[in-house]
């Protein structure tokens, strides 16, 4: 394999980054249409509550106004949503993703924690759910970092947050941004951020450099239009209302149904130009989870060359899983399990358009990051002509229909399991001998078991 | 925790913010500290006021704790943390600003929040504010807006806005009506309060249409002592409504274009708007008008691969018609020069609110380049005129140039400082800030 790849079949690269909403909350119920992929369904986890009470995944999630109060992200609530337990200073051996409700409800107060185990009907997300049906669908993207919205950004923009965990947008000194990669190897790269009144972080570590690397959505449209987008194009949704526009990122407590319809606006415009969707890929993801619910757990990664030292975190672990769909002519509906973050933006970029990352990326999580220019399915010569229909988007089911709780439990269940027997054992051992967890074997049975060992483990901490 | 609690740990945190401790804190017991307020939190329910000013209390004492904890860059970036914590989101924060121009510098608190409903398909937005300026003029007053948010591919919905301010201000300059005012300023305070409901509804492309009813009354004032009272040399008939407070039933509408319909930096671009208004004096007095206001906004940056910078010309009429048996209120007069009492722009080479008058037209071109990203520069041109009758509008046309520098980020220009010069009446050296949100942050707002 040489690098730059320069695929053909990407002569654009279109990166569309929502806002803070999980895997399982956007499109985790889409299990029960497409096989494999590792979603959730009503009932299949639960998390408890500040009282003790386990609530369970359910399929209710409204557009607005359900989440009162914005879900934790930060650093320190992730860490409590992710391993169920407040962060002192050790990070726990697996986490168990059972802190979800409580540290809602630190943020909304108590019997508030349910909205965050919320999940949307594949009908109600109508572009998002056609387009995962449709094309690529990654069911293992993790968000870069267990923390908030502009770290896991720098990831996708420097493949790196340089050590930072804070929300300030200074990123004066930060370099070298992809878009500076891609002008230094001749290729061109832009920000397309919403409007004039939806800034961007970009903003400030692209100062510099102004006309060269911003645009506006109108500028994005007319770049489709003609044909003529950069080698790389990063959109931003809308980031808060504005003169009778609505936000467009999904950010609790913006509407989510108005950013399923941005979605599809970023789809049907690249779809306005024949030329233009016949040589870009478009890849829809988002930022991180927001403090909602996702029941994968997020895996260890290599150590990013830079740490942070309050709180104490070497980026060795990536954060809360993300939706994550990759669209293109040449992409037949699948489902990908590679493990993605938000450093494989960049290193895909490079290994299309600049040359191999593992080599020539800056920084350590960018090299080791997995590339997705591998997930077509058709040649050049074949592209799709189809187009889904969004309006009555009801594909159907791909094989099975809803589980039963009869069915095998899946090897992350398992996992989930015996990870909380091994906890069990270690602040309530003698129930925990009364459990078998290898006589576990289907979806009814781990849920029956995390059910009597989440209330056994509340019960010894209270 | 009660609300007591709250708003001390606010203060406290806003306190420590200029505070060194003689202690540097282990970054672990930060997070212990924040675990355990956020733990106790947790126990109990608590209204949506407890909960804004309990999240942004916690997040400024953690960022706080986290910028003591660090060092070097890491401690400065908390420390921007905090400020980004204080100043910004939903919550309560310090605000600057200016209140009139002429006025001074204005501080004080507001308060922002965002709501949605569940079942209906509304949005909602409150805001709320208090100022006070260094000459002694104030303001108060809260808005509360609410947006459709039913599915829209256009993402254009309809809102409506409910507000209400008192404002005091301290000292406006009047130099006289029409075009011949000589330059011999006077000045007058004004009380204004506003009560108002506007309802906005998008009328296809890139149409909007909007209704407005509100209630107005506004009372003029001699000016503080120490400088020349408007009373001193004008009276009833050269100062319409001179000791005259007025009350008005305000009905209008009008109609907003713009193009294109999607924001873009490069290419053509234009904004289109009328409004009329009827202004009916409550009590019977003399004073009923109806005002009409047209903008006409141009921007072009030509989309080549070299910056050729960004032309842009703009138009604005202001216009109120009085029967015969009525006039304008002369403080309810549009005005010209340097900026008017709402910021907007005219003649700046000469004193703000130099030429008052019922009809006023003012038109401006710029061009706009890049010196040094961030740093642009730019040069105007400025016209305008105004009359006592519409008719006269364009007899005596005033007319101002300049240059100035500004800092622009993604199209936004934050600050400028400009030199203006032109007309018999000097040259002028200016600076001001934009208020728009730049970071990525619901709700943001800056501290201009």
């Amino acid at each position: 394999m040489s690098f730059p790849l320069n695929d053909p079949r990407v002569e654009h690269l279109v990166v569309l980054m929502m806002e803070n909403r999980s895997f399982d909350h956007l499109i985790g119920l889409l299990k029960s249409e497409i096989d494999d992929l590792r979603g959730v369904a009503p009932g299949d986890y639960s998390n408890p509550d500040t009282a003790g009470n386990l609530l369970p995944v359910i399929d209710d999630a409204e557009y607005q106004g359900q989440l009162v109060a914005d879900p934790g992200h930060d650093f320190n609530d992730v860490y409590l949503q992710m391993y169920g337990t407040p962060f002192n200073g050790a990070f726990a051996r697996t986490p168990t993703m059972t802190g979800f409700v409580k540290s809602y409800e630190q943020q909304a107060g108590v019997s508030t924690g349910a909205a965050v185990m919320s999940c949307f009907k594949p009908e109600q997300l109508p572009t998002l759910s056609a387009l995962a049906r449709e094309y690529a669908v990654c069911d293992q993207w993790f968000s870069s970092v267990p923390g908030p919205t502009l770290p896991n950004r720098a990831f996708a923009h420097f493949g790196t947050s340089f050590g930072r965990l804070d929300m300030s947008p200074d990123y004066f000194r930060a370099q070298p941004s992809i878009y500076h990669r891609l002008r230094r190897a001749g290729k061109s790269g832009k920000i397309y951020y919403y409007a004039k009144w939806s800034g961007t972080q970009g903003m400030t570590f692209l100062l510099a450099d102004q006309r060269d690397f911003f645009g506006l959505f109108g500028d994005f449209k007319k770049a489709c239009e003609r044909n003529t987008l950069p080698a790389y194009s990063f959109v931003e949704p809308a980031y808060s209302d504005n003169a009778g526009e609505l936000a467009t990122d999904q950010h609790p407590d913006h509407n989510v149904l108005q950013g399923d319809n941005f979605i599809r606006r970023v789809y049907e415009t690249i779809r306005s130009n024949d030329a233009c969707w016949k040589s870009t890929m478009l890849v829809i993801v988002w930022d991180e989870h927001g403090g909602l619910f996702d029941h994968e757990i997020p895996p260890v990664v290599q150590p990013d060359d830079f740490s942070s030292q309050a709180p104490p975190f070497n980026f060795d672990r990536l954060g809360v899983r993300v939706p994550a769909i990759v669209v293109s002519p040449y992409i037949d509906a699948r489902v990908e399990h590679t493990v993605y973050e938000h450093a494989s933006i960049p290193a895909t970029v490079t290994e299309q358009f600049i040359g191999d990352p593992r080599t020539t990326s800056p920084h350590s999580r960018e090299q080791h990051a997995n590339t997705f220019m591998h997930l077509f399915t058709r040649d050049l010569n074949d592209p799709r002509t189809d187009a889904p229909d969004f309006a009555t988007s009801r594909a159907a089911p791909r094989t099975r229909a809803r589980r039963t709780g009869r069915d095998p439990a899946s090897s992350l269940h398992l996992h989930q399991v015996r990870e909380l027997h091994t906890l069990l054992m270690r602040v309530d051992p003698v129930f925990a001998r009364t459990l078998q967890p290898q006589a576990v074997s289907t979806e009814a049975e781990a849920n029956k078991f995390i059910a009597s060992a989440m209330r056994a483990i509340h019960r010894e901490r209270s | 925790m009660t609300l007591g609690r709250i708003l001390g740990a606010v203060v406290f945190s806003v306190a420590c913010s200029g505070v060194a401790y003689a202690q540097t804190p282990d970054p672990v017991a930060c997070e212990t500290q924040a675990n355990q307020r956020k733990a106790a939190w947790a126990t109990t329910e608590h209204s949506w006021f407890e909960t804004m000013l309990e999240l942004q209390a916690r997040d400024l004492e953690l960022s706080l704790c986290r910028m003591r904890a660090s060092t070097g860059q890491e401690s400065l970036h908390h420390a921007e943390d905090f400020g980004r914590i204080l100043l910004t989101g939903q919550g309560i924060h310090p605000v600057v600003s200016t209140i009139a121009p002429g006025n001074g510098l204005a501080a004080g608190a507001a308060m922002t929040h965002e709501w949605a409903s569940a079942t209906k398909p509304l949005r909602y937005r409150g805001d709320a504010q208090a100022r006070v300026s260094i000459n002694g003029s104030w303001t108060a007053g809260g808005l509360l807006t609410m947006v459709g948010s039913s599915s829209s591919l256009s993402n254009r919905h309809q809102r409506a806005i409910v507000d209400g301010s008192y404002t005091h201000i301290a000292e406006l300059s009047f130099f006289g009506l029409g075009p011949a005012s000589a330059n011999d300023e006077t000045r007058f305070g004004l009380n204004l309060g506003v009560g108002r409901f506007t309802f906005i509804v998008p009328a296809g492309g890139a149409f909007e249409l909007f209704g407005q009813v509100q209630g107005l009354r506004a009372t003029p004032l001699a000016a503080p002592s120490g400088v020349t009272s408007i009373e001193t040399r004008f009276d009833a008939t050269s100062a319409p409504g001179l000791g005259q407070a007025t009350t008005y039933a305000v009905v209008g509408g009008g109609v907003d274009v713009r193009y294109p319909e999607d924001e873009a930096l490069n290419g053509y671009s234009t904004n289109f708007g009328v409004a009329v208004r009827r202004y009916q004096e409550a009590a019977g007095r003399p004073y009923s008008f109806t005002r009409t206001d047209v903008r006409w906004n141009n921007q072009y940056t030509p989309d080549t691969s070299a910056d050729l910078g960004t032309f842009s010309v703009n138009v604005r009429l202001a216009s109120a018609f009085a029967g015969s048996a009525d006039q304008v209120p002369f403080y309810l007069m549009p005005t010209l020069g340097g900026a008017d009492i709402n910021g907007d722009s005219a003649l700046r080479s000469y004193h703000d609110y130099r030429f008052r008058a019922a009809h006023t037209l003012a038109g401006e071109i710029e061009y706009a380049h890049v010196l040094i990203d961030p740093i642009g520069v730019f040069a105007f041109y400025d016209a305008g005129t105004v009359g006592d009758r519409f008719g006269d509008l364009g007899r005596s046309v005033k007319h101002s140039a300049g240059v100035g520098a500004t800092l622009r980020l993604g199209g936004i220009v934050f600050a400028q400082v400009y030199y203006a010069f032109g007309g018999s009446e000097g040259t002028r050296f200016n600076f001001t800030g934009n208020s728009n949100p730049t970071v990525v942050d619901s709700a943001a707002r800056s501290v201009f």
